[in-house]
């Protein structure tokens, strides 16, 4: 090919890629508008399946709260008050971030206050000791704000009822029955399990009033509560023996799991 | 000089080919890269492919977009990857950097093997090209090792799995398998120090040797023997060793003109690809608690990952190869006293059982080979994968509307693409093993409104009780899918068995 020829062709191919980037360019702005929003999304996506994992157990599975574990997140009063609550200089994101990463030593109202003896939410941040990273923590603080248009009123997310179809597993029946042996029967009676006069209340119909209980959550939700603060719900006979006798933080949330669906079966 | 024949009967040219500055001094450091003039038939495409020009071209593309990246990435566990994230959703043309920057090292490997092989075919590895032959091959191999210590610079759990998976190879080797791991990862498993360790290999250590020895290979064949033609009787006469095609050429304006049409071209198609048809993968972050339901090796190294389902580690992984990689490199030193070494017909029947190998591992080390999962697992796997786009994804937030559906039953009102999802979730589950028997298996498809723009996908296979079941089992797997998709990356799942 002569320089001529060569030349018109370095030429057109310099028009045509001149002319990619000028596309480029132009669509850029949009395109970077467009990859944050598709970030965040997958950040609420990564948060709510963490949030199942990790924070259900004590703010519910919607984040209505569980009784004295946890306080609801997904009400208007977290939105709306919490900030002036607490003296929150800053942001909404900034103090759920704060919360998440360092936890919270000391309960800022008093049916959150604890046992006294453990901290009322632990550091969730692995450089604080808790098991997550901070993109994690990022992407539960972002499906927490998530809450926000239904806990404001600006849509309302009707409810599945969901059919019970799903049998209890019996792996987890078997552990949460061995948990049970193990950590429970000292004091309580369940069916069969400890039949002689316990200190602790018999169990063996706690499925109804855990029933009862969460109209707005989940009955697990309840032995979790009544497992890790025993006073939230304690019947008046019961209130010295479990000063004595705490539940709490004696089990891992696996065994709490494997017992609580133990005794809802 | 003697080029080298290809084909049976073939008479061997006997041209010198190589190319010469104005002058044979060395004064000029520029003449000594750029002769002045040059044979005509190697800037001719179908001489040569100009496949050792593409692969300059490609390692000139990674080194420049390379050191663009530098500038926003950060070598340590906490931060590689959400600056990587910082690259595409904040920086502008972040992205554009990144794909070019993978895209281009994908296909410097293709390139260079090519190149290589070409070689190979055009028997261009005797005599004086002996050494030349021995430095591409050291160049072929700094390219996979390039290749593979960026492989692991994401920090997300396809690069994290790979890269552990691939340096536990070196683990089998007796003695200094231990300690060779533990240099190669800065530890037990890969943290700060093996990610900073295949940061610096990559950026300095790595492109440094991979400079050196391309400037010796460089200069063997631009001052010493020139470059080699595939040539052969009833050839084409353009390829062949013509009068015609030994005519100078000078370096200048054709050679550069040419070049930079090609690199134009290059970098043109380059860009279409990477602005609508490809993004450069991105999975979740790396996660050394968690292993992948179906850990892969980068693809040029799937052939490895096959051979080791074969057998021992030691012995596939290390001993095979590395024996076969000795032989490939140091065979033009061996005595050729015979002419069946460097007989073509003998040259393409090794090149054409090493290839139909090497393909037959790489299938073989595809994740269908792997593993076996319980079935049911597969199955909502394949719905639900862990780490790429799932189905529900694909059909799209609007055309998931909230209920409960049963793959016993049919929903007319459902969008066809819903419809589709369950007859092939029906389908699946009809060929599980043992279900002709009992039939009493059920999938659930339930969708939930979770949040503003968030739904919760729940898929359920439930099995009742029957002639070969005791208790009945529930196997589920959730996502959760917002309505901006991520195109980068997929949803995170969580799956519990109950």
């Amino acid at each position: 090919m002569n320089a001529d020829r060569l030349f018109a062709a370095v030429a057109g191919a310099a028009v045509i890629f001149t002319t990619l980037l000028v596309v480029i360019i132009a669509t850029e702005p949009s395109r970077l508008q467009r990859a944050r929003a598709e970030a965040k999304g997958n950040g609420i996506e990564r948060g709510a399946s963490l949030y199942h994992d990790h924070c259900r157990s004590c703010h519910g599975s919607r984040g209505e709260g569980v009784g004295q574990l946890g306080p609801p997140l997904a009400n208007i009063t977290f939105f709306t008050a919490r900030l002036p609550e607490v003296g929150w200089p800053s942001t909404l994101e900034a103090y759920i971030f704060a919360t998440l990463e360092h936890g919270r030593l000391m309960g800022t109202r008093p049916i959150y206050a604890g046992n006294g003896s453990t901290a009322v939410m632990p550091a969730w941040l692995d450089r604080y000791g808790g098991p997550l990273r901070s993109d994690q923590i990022q992407a539960i603080a972002l499906f927490i704000q998530n809450y926000e248009d239904s806990a404001l009123g600006r849509i309302t997310l009707e409810p599945l009822d969901l059919e019970e179809i799903q049998p209890h597993d019996p792996k987890i029946l078997s552990r949460g029955r061995e948990v049970f042996i193990r950590s429970c029967a000292g004091c309580h009676t369940f069916h069969d399990i400890n039949t002689a006069p316990a200190a602790g209340p018999d169990l063996s119909n706690i499925a109804l009033p855990a029933s009862d209980k969460s109209e707005s959550s989940e009955p697990e939700n309840y032995i979790h509560e009544s497992v890790l603060i025993p006073e939230a719900t304690i019947k008046k006979e019961y209130a010295e023996q479990a000063k004595t006798s705490p539940c709490g933080a004696i089990l891992t949330i696996k065994e709490l799991r494997d017992v609580s669906t133990y005794l809802l079966q | 000089m003697t080029l080298p024949s290809t084909l049976p009967n073939d008479v061997p040219a006997t041209t010198v080919l190589k190319v010469k500055g104005a002058s044979h001094s060395r004064t000029s450091f520029l003449l000594h890269l750029r002769p002045k003039y040059y044979p005509s038939l190697s800037i001719y495409c179908r001489a040569t492919w100009l496949l050792g020009f593409f692969s300059v071209f490609f390692f000139v593309l990674e080194s420049i977009t390379g050191l663009i990246l530098m500038v926003y990435y950060v070598p340590t566990p906490g931060e590689a990857y959400s600056s990587i994230g910082r690259l595409i959703t904040e920086i502008p043309f972040g992205w554009l950097i990144r794909d070019l920057h993978r895209l281009g090292g994908e296909a410097m490997i293709v390139v260079v093997t090519l190149h290589l092989l070409r070689v190979y075919i055009a028997g261009a590895y005797q005599q004086q090209r002996r050494m030349t032959w021995v430095t591409g091959i050291g160049l072929w191999l700094l390219t996979l090792a390039l290749a593979f210590s960026g492989y692991l610079l994401p920090w997300d759990q396809l690069a994290y799995w790979a890269v552990t998976i691939g340096t536990s190879i070196a683990d089998t080797i007796p003695f200094i398998g231990q300690t060779l791991t533990t240099i190669l990862r800065g530890g037990s498993s890969f943290g700060a120090e093996g990610l900073l360790r295949f940061y610096l290999l990559h950026i300095i250590a790595l492109p440094t040797i991979f400079l050196l020895l391309l400037a010796i290979h460089y200069y063997r064949v631009i001052r010493l023997h020139g470059i080699s033609f595939v040539q052969g009787p009833g050839s084409d006469d353009r390829t062949s060793c013509d009068a015609k095609n030994l005519e100078r050429q000078t370096f200048f304006p054709q050679i550069p003109l040419a070049e930079l049409f090609l690199s134009l071209v290059c970098l043109i198609f380059l860009t279409v690809v990477a602005t609508w048809f490809y993004n450069a993968p991105l999975q979740h972050h790396a996660d050394p608690l968690h292993t992948p339901g179906q850990t892969k090796a980068p693809w040029f190294f799937l052939w490895l990952q096959g051979a080791l389902k074969l057998g021992d580690s030691f012995v596939i992984g290390i001993c095979l190869p590395l024996t076969g990689l000795l032989l490939f490199t140091l065979f033009p030193y061996f005595p050729s006293n015979t002419a069946k070494q460097f007989n073509p017909f003998y040259r393409k029947i090794i090149f054409v059982i090493c290839s139909m190998t090497l393909i037959g591992l790489t299938v073989l080390g595809l994740p269908r080979f792997g593993v076996t999962l319980n079935p049911a697992a597969v199955i909502l796997l394949s719905f639900m994968p862990e780490e790429s786009t799932s189905r529900f994804h694909a059909i799209g937030f609007d055309n998931l509307p909230q209920g409960i559906y049963s793959t016993n039953q049919s929903y007319a009102e459902l969008p066809s693409q819903l419809q589709t999802l369950l007859n092939d979730f029906s389908v699946a589950l009809r060929e599980l093993p043992d279900t002709a028997i009992d039939g009493n298996i059920q999938g659930i498809l339930m969708i939930e409104d979770w949040q503003a723009d968030l739904k919760r996908i729940t898929l359920r296979i439930h099995r009742q009780a029957g002639p070969n079941l005791n208790t009945p089992t529930s196997l589920e797997k959730q996502l959760y899918l917002h309505r901006k998709q991520p195109r980068i990356s997929p949803t995170e799942t969580s799956s519990h068995e109950r």
